[in-house]
């Protein structure tokens, strides 16, 4: 850390001694000086000597100095000068005026001087202060990076009040971030408690920034517009308050700067990371329509090709076409799975969810007639009660949730079996049973069932990857609901979804009749 | 003979499109842009479209808009699950109906022949339509009956119903169905159509819960078939 450059301070202040010397010397070599013309020069000239040199040391050394070599000089002008001479006695009476008036003149022209001298000083003063502000400012304006402001909070406090700083900052969470051992050590005896209870004041807007000082350092809050951003550590580099010599006033631009460039880099990263973001989803998504443009295509083809070679005539012999519907139905197959991988890889990749109030009965209902074929050996009974509530919900999603649960009834249990699909609202929530009475589900089983690639009993001929409950359990937990599988006491196996009921809008309105 | 134009950029697609369209003695147009396409539209005159929503030189629904500037002609769109947004977009640009890929030819043949069947039949006629389950509706009379029973629908119900009604055999998306039967000004309301389409569906279905007519397209819209 640099060493702040030599301070100018207030002459006035603190004159220094070499000051009167100079005004004793000064109207000592003047009186020297004059002594030789003693016969000739007018003793009204000898007081203009006199004078000048009160200017002079009062342009140089300041107010104090000055008032010496006025009053040495009026007594030196009445000891060598007026008759008799070589004694402060005073023959003509006249002479009294004279000293009087060149006393006065001294101590006035002493005082200007030195307020000229004092404006000056401030003048010089301001200008500094404003300079390193207008660095600070542009330092802080090209920070990218919190690095970047502390080093330009450093500089600065070190040339204006020769302090060094340390900036805490606070995390999303508002919780003041505390460095490594090593970084505070290095600091000094740093209380983070006052720091933490100087960022959970809050300030009202414009409210001046309060010192609050713990031990010799003083803890300033960096209140930005938005927030509170940390806190300022200031500490002087040799033991002398910095609250004393700081100018208030700059201080308080100075953590105001330092307050916004933190807050803007933190916006900055913000921004960034949503950029990163974005950019993230949009190559998931560019890549999930790609590769399932990809996988379909040739699928769509398969089958399709497969069912115009039916179609074709002349007729073609029995095994050809045994082969053909092998074709068709194993690429119907293949496209099922697809689609189920497809919907996997949706699912965790983040969905965006399009929510709209849905009736129940009307997504049951696009469940059952789109898995209409696989169930026709199947008694499904729908039981819903007449005013059940709307739910606010993805239907396509929550379709595949109910397809996926058809289906695997469908799959484990034998034709014949009875599929209940019954629902009700419970504590807040829209509870959803689909029961069977199928050999219901391996005792141990019942969670694990929703994993991944889990399929059912080990061994069993059954096709699928085993992603159908892990879509329905990931469906669910989009929607803020649970899914949990059990068996009935009376044998089968018992889904029961729950789903979040929220605030159903008003629905008299829609059945209410709009003007024709 | 109907002309059915084809605009896909997968040339395996357009190939077995045309020839189970060819088998059902169709005569098949192909073009694999956009451009292509319009240009074909024009040139050909074509009975109805199947629209690719994913095209090289840009979205099915632009072709849509285009077309519908100075054609009524039905389109078909062919999609990809879980592009409902691209979906509603072909469909509120004048998209009629929409496939999802894969399909099976079955069904592309089926939804291509009730598009052509109700571009004729547009033409008006009086009797009465006839729904699954025995419900019928005459639309002079604003008379529904089920079973030969008249059924009480409220004015709404009946605007719902009347709207999918006239546009029998096409996809009706939610804002679609608002913006007709409620207003404009409650196009973001989609929910209001679903609920009064629980209430229709009470009145006018066997299984609310497994519609017969007032079909469900999740997460678009509604479709209504006529027997």
């Amino acid at each position: 850390m640099s060493r702040p450059p030599p301070r100018d301070d207030d002459p006035d202040r603190h004159p220094a001694w070499s000051g009167f010397a100079w005004a004793i010397a000064g109207v000592a070599f003047t009186t020297l000086f004059a002594s030789p013309w003693r016969p000739t020069l007018e003793s009204a000239n000898i007081v203009m000597l006199y004078l000048l040199v009160v200017v002079v040391v009062a342009y140089l050394f300041g107010r104090w100095p000055a008032t010496v070599a006025a009053v040495c000089g009026v007594a030196a002008f009445d000891f060598f000068f007026v008759p008799p001479h070589f004694s402060f006695a005073v023959t003509d009476v006249q002479y009294l005026l004279t000293f009087a008036v060149m006393l006065a003149t001294g101590l006035a022209i002493a005082h200007l001087t030195a307020r000229l001298r004092q404006q000056a000083w401030q003048a010089r003063q301001r200008e500094r202060q404003s300079t390193e502000l207008y660095q600070l400012a542009r330092a802080l304006s090209g920070a990218l990076s919190d690095e970047q402001i502390a080093e330009a909070a450093t500089r600065f406090f070190g040339c204006s009040f020769g302090a060094r700083v340390l900036i805490l900052l606070c995390d999303q969470q508002g919780e003041l971030v505390v460095p490594e051992a090593a970084v505070l050590a290095g600091f000094g005896p740093v209380d983070t408690n006052v720091a933490r209870a100087v960022l959970g004041r809050d300030l009202p807007p414009g409210e001046r920034l309060p010192l609050v000082e713990a031990g010799d350092m003083l803890c300033l809050p960096l209140t930005a517009p938005m927030r509170t951003r940390g806190v300022l550590l200031v500490a002087p580099a040799d033991s002398v308050p910095v609250a004393a010599t700081a100018q208030r006033l700059q201080l308080e631009t100075c953590v105001a700067l330092i307050a916004i460039a933190v807050e803007r880099v933190h916006f900055v990263t913000v921004a960034r990371q949503a950029t990163v973001h974005m950019e993230g989803e949009r190559l998931r998504t560019t890549l999930l329509s790609a590769l399932s443009h990809d996988l379909r295509t040739p699928l769509t083809a398969i089958l399709g090709s497969a069912e115009s070679m039916r179609l074709a005539g002349p007729a073609l012999p029995a095994g050809h076409m045994a082969l053909i519907d092998a074709v068709r139905d194993q690429a119907r197959r293949t496209g099922e799975l697809v689609e189920n991988m497809l919907d996997m890889a949706r699912l965790e990749s983040g969905v965006q969810l399009r929510r709209e109030w849905q009736p129940l009965e009307e997504i049951i209902g696009s469940a059952l007639g789109a898995r209409a074929a696989m169930l026709a050996a199947h008694t499904v009974t729908v039981v819903l009660p007449p005013d059940l509530p709307l739910i606010e919900c993805d239907a396509t999603l929550i379709e595949r949730l109910f397809v996926n649960l058809l289906e695997n009834a469908a799959k484990f249990t034998p034709a014949g079996s009875a599929i209940d699909i019954t629902a009700a609202v419970e504590d807040g929530a829209l509870c959803i049973k689909v029961a069977d009475n199928g050999p219901g589900i391996e005792h141990g089983r019942e969670a694990r069932i929703f994993d991944k690639f889990e399929r059912g009993q080990a061994g069993a001929q059954t096709a699928g990857l085993g992603l159908g409950l892990a879509i329905c359990r990931a469906v669910v937990e989009v929607h803020g609901g649970s899914i949990r599988a059990e068996n009935a006491r009376s044998g089968g196996a018992v889904f029961n979804i729950r789903l979040p009921l929220g605030n159903p809008p008003p629905v008299a309105e829609s059945t209410r009749d709009a003007a024709p | 003979m109907s002309n059915i134009l084809i605009v896909e950029d997968e040339a395996e697609i357009r190939r077995f499109v045309r020839h189970a369209l060819e088998m059902e003695r169709m005569q098949v147009f192909e073009a694999a842009t956009i451009e292509r396409g319009l240009i074909e539209a024009g040139m050909r005159k074509p009975d109805l479209a199947i629209v690719d929503l994913g095209l090289p030189d840009g979205d099915g629904a632009d072709f849509v808009r285009q077309l519908r500037g100075w054609s009524a002609i039905p389109v078909l769109v062919l999609s990809a699950r879980g592009d409902e947004a691209q979906k509603i977009a072909a469909l509120d640009a004048g998209a009629d109906d929409y496939l999802t890929k894969p399909f099976g030819i079955g069904e592309m043949l089926a939804r291509v022949r009730a598009l052509m069947r109700r571009a004729i039949r547009s033409g008006g006629d009086a009797a009465p339509l006839q729904m699954a389950g025995d419900v019928e509706m005459d639309v002079a009379t604003r008379n529904v009956t089920r079973h030969g029973q008249a059924v009480h629908l409220t004015p709404t119900e009946f605007r719902l119903l009347a709207c999918l009604v006239a546009n029998a055999g096409r996809v009706m998306t939610y804002r679609q169905i608002v913006r007709e039967v409620w207003g404009p000004s409650f196009a973001d309301q989609s929910h209001y159509a679903r609920v009064c389409m629980q209430h229709l569906r009470r009145k006018l279905e066997e299984d609310p819960a497994r519609p017969a007519f007032l079909l469900t397209e999740i997460g678009v819209g509604y479709r209504l078939v006529l027997a």
